[in-house]
């Protein structure tokens, strides 16, 4: 059954049991210490027939929420808690270089847009836009993943207790 | 409010005659060398901080598009 439960530790959330997804869902995951901004990107990712398979609050619940539910997409913010987002950006690509990782973040320097992007991020969006710059940075996304379909690294089963 | 400061006879503080007051110490004026020129002082901090890497490239969503469309060409 597949249900939305809430984590140990504040601000995450996990849809659990949705490791088989609608065949054209994309999966993604949604990284931020900010709650408001978790929300507002899991409605973009909703709203654009995406399915938002865990709400992570710091970088290193976001590696390992990664390496067990394998998520296509990932929307990754900076400055947050344990452990920064650019570090925990270079865990997920290290566990699987294929994965789509969207920067979002104030962090506005050219060092920083530049040191992600040699990390592999795919995008990078400031914060300061509007929603629709995010809406069009998925719906592009969607369209470089459903054409260049790469083989899905199936999610990791729990070992039953 | 604006008031308008009255001229003391005697110093407050030590209370001797401020009635030669007023004159500065120096007779001569600074040489050329010694004076600061703001404008060239001004041009060289402006050109160090060019090299100061404590200043930060601020950039827009336009600049990172640009960035990203030619990095995606130098992969082709």
């Amino acid at each position: 059954m597949a249900g939305k439960v809430r984590g140990a530790q504040s601000g995450c959330t996990i849809n659990q049991g949705d490791a088989q997804m609608a065949a054209n869902g994309i999966r993604v995951m949604v990284v931020d210490d900010e709650a408001h901004i978790r929300a507002v990107v899991a409605g973009a990712v909703t709203a654009l027939g995406g399915e938002v398979v865990a709400e992570v609050s710091d970088g290193a619940q976001a590696v390992a929420v990664f390496a067990r539910l394998r998520p296509q997409v990932v929307i990754l913010d900076i400055n947050m808690p344990t452990l920064r987002g650019d570090e925990a950006l270079k865990q997920i690509r290290a566990i699987d270089p294929g994965t789509v990782v969207v920067m979002m973040t104030a962090q506005d320097t050219i060092d920083t847009v530049q040191d992600c992007l040699n990390q592999g991020a795919s995008h990078y969006i400031l914060k300061n836009n509007r929603a629709e710059e995010l809406y069009r940075l998925l719906a592009e996304i969607w369209g470089e993943l459903q054409a260049e379909p790469r083989e899905e690294a199936a999610p990791r089963r729990e070992a039953a207790a | 409010m604006n008031t308008i400061a009255v001229p003391l006879e005697t110093c407050p503080h030590c209370g001797g005659s401020l009635a030669q007051g007023g004159q500065p110490p120096a007779k001569r004026s600074l040489s050329r060398e010694l004076r600061y020129d703001l404008v060239e002082l001004a041009a060289r901090a402006h050109h160090e901080n060019a090299y100061d890497e404590g200043v930060k490239v601020r950039v827009t969503q336009d600049d990172i598009k640009k960035l990203l469309d030619k990095r995606k060409k130098a992969r082709r």
